[in-house]
């Protein structure tokens, strides 16, 4: 397709955009035509109406008695033990995002939302600041992490506030849980490590730690459309291994990592490779060929 | 019919200055963008349940960073829409992330998303649009939100997504060709 095709076109969505019927069909072929409708459909798509918290979110975001969105202060740690704070939200706001993810999780997340609320956490005690429907508590580096708050100020033990409409009920966090690779590591009781190889146009996007032992490193391509994540979790415990059912579209390939022994699996495109060394178990995904997931690992130092 | 292409509020600036004191001062532009908001969300992850999800964070997010909002460098529908972008992303992170720890991506061949009929809506003509959207690449999903529930420019989306502007007329023009392919013949090209 030529330039200037694409420039009609252009000239087209816009047109369809603005209901301008100038873009009109008279002249133009079957094809055109048709790419015309296709335009119209999509310029007049208006899902919106099967939204369910227009009307909720805008009464709970902007009315006078609920303004405590757009002014929530910074809130301040009084007296902390940080890092086993930062650990607890970490690993609390994965699991929350985890159990929101499906009904039967959601009043675990609560009760999660719960346990940040309070303001003890073992011995760790941190300021909380209250204002109109959230309250702020501290993340790492220092952010606010924003949950609902409830409508007398004081902290609840459990659950959230009743003044939220039912409809938004099922929100509480939005904070990314990616954290430096550095960080990561003194949260960790293992030595975490990171590949010295990851394929051209991804970048390091974070470390999200589920718990002590186990934390899952993140890369992503520039554009954001492909993750590629590699877990590393201490061997034993209480941090089992993730089962794979296996199907027969699966594709199961024994191979070595550095000499250790290692399993890639493979469904379509996408690949797991797995394997152990040093007391710690590695999981490889978002990768689709053994030949690329074994560069990465072997990149480790 | 709502004009979709950028149309600014006749007193939006004012309303944004108002609202980075008085939060009660934002609902005309909440009013005015919602249904993008929503929709873009829509085209993004299709399911109706996480697009109220993002809408709602967006709109936080938004009244939280209002103050960092600067007139002089762009419109605000071009920001607002930089912040749904950026949320959307990060929840397609976490979303691939959950996938990731239940291992999903190897139990289930990719590509093979819920049935068309799953998708919640009473529409037939959306749910087939939505059925086709969802079989897009996820940079053509994103353009194709950005074009149609944004109505930003090409220029607009060109310095959002680090594309040129010709290569977002490219792969739009590719994506509506596939949109348009999979209404006429659903199933074929899928």
């Amino acid at each position: 397709m030529k330039h200037d095709s694409y420039e009609k076109f252009s000239r087209d969505m816009d047109a369809a955009l603005a209901h301008d019927h100038l873009a009109d069909a008279a002249g133009r072929s079957e094809s055109e035509r048709a790419e015309l409708e296709t335009l119209r459909t999509l310029a007049a798509a208006d899902f919106s109406p099967e939204s369910r918290i227009r009307r909720s979110l805008k009464r709970r975001l902007l009315e006078p008695s609920r303004t405590g969105t757009a002014s929530v202060q910074r809130a301040r740690v009084v007296k902390s033990r940080t890092v086993p704070y930062r650990l607890a939200v970490a690993a609390a706001l994965i699991i929350v995002l985890a159990l929101a993810a499906s009904p039967l999780g959601t009043s675990l997340a609560r009760s999660l939302v719960g346990i940040l609320e309070s303001r003890q956490v073992g011995e760790n005690t941190t300021a909380v600041s209250v204002d109109g429907d959230f309250q702020a508590v501290p993340g790492e580096n220092g952010e606010t992490i924003l949950l609902p708050a409830p409508d007398t100020g004081a902290i609840p033990g459990s659950g959230l506030p009743e003044s939220i409409d039912e409809a938004d009920k099922e929100r509480h966090l939005t904070l990314d849980p990616t954290i430096p690779f550095d960080e990561a590591r003194e949260m960790v009781e293992f030595d975490l490590r990171i590949p010295a190889y990851v394929p051209e146009g991804y970048r390091f996007l974070g470390v999200v730690v589920i718990r002590t032992g186990q934390a899952s490193l993140e890369f992503v391509n520039f554009d954001e459309s492909r993750l590629i994540g590699l877990l590393q979790t201490t061997v034993g415990g209480a941090n089992g291994k993730i089962q794979i059912t296996y199907t027969s579209d699966i594709v199961a390939v024994d191979t070595k990592v550095a000499g250790h022994p290692a399993l890639w699996t493979q469904a379509g495109d996408e690949g797991l490779l797995t394997w152990e060394a040093d007391g710690v178990n590695y999981q490889l995904v978002g990768v689709s060929d053994l030949e690329t997931a074994l560069r990465i690992a072997e990149s480790l130092p | 019919m709502t004009d979709k292409t950028y149309t600014a509020l006749p007193n939006e600036l004012a309303l944004i200055a108002d609202a980075k004191t008085d939060p009660g001062a934002f609902a005309e532009v909440y009013d005015h963008y919602f249904a993008r908001i929503y929709n873009y969300a829509r085209y993004r992850v299709i399911d109706p349940v996480a697009a109220d999800d993002l809408t709602s964070e967006v709109f936080e997010r938004v009244l939280t960073k209002l103050h960092t909002y600067r007139p002089a460098r762009g419109p605000f529908s071009v920001w607002l829409f930089a912040v749904a972008r950026n949320t959307v992303n990060a929840e397609l992170r976490r979303q691939k992330l959950r996938q990731f720890f239940s291992l999903e991506a190897v139990r289930h061949r990719p590509g093979a998303d819920p049935d068309p009929s799953e998708v919640a809506d009473q529409n037939e003509t959306y749910r087939e649009l939505l059925a086709a959207v969802r079989g897009l690449s996820e940079r053509e999903r994103e353009l194709i939100a950005l074009k149609f529930a944004g109505g930003l420019t090409n220029r607009a989306i060109a310095k959002m997504t680090g594309l040129t502007e010709n290569h977002v007329a490219v792969i739009l023009h590719r994506a509506v060709q596939r949109i348009r392919s999979e209404l006429e013949e659903p199933g074929e090209h899928s």
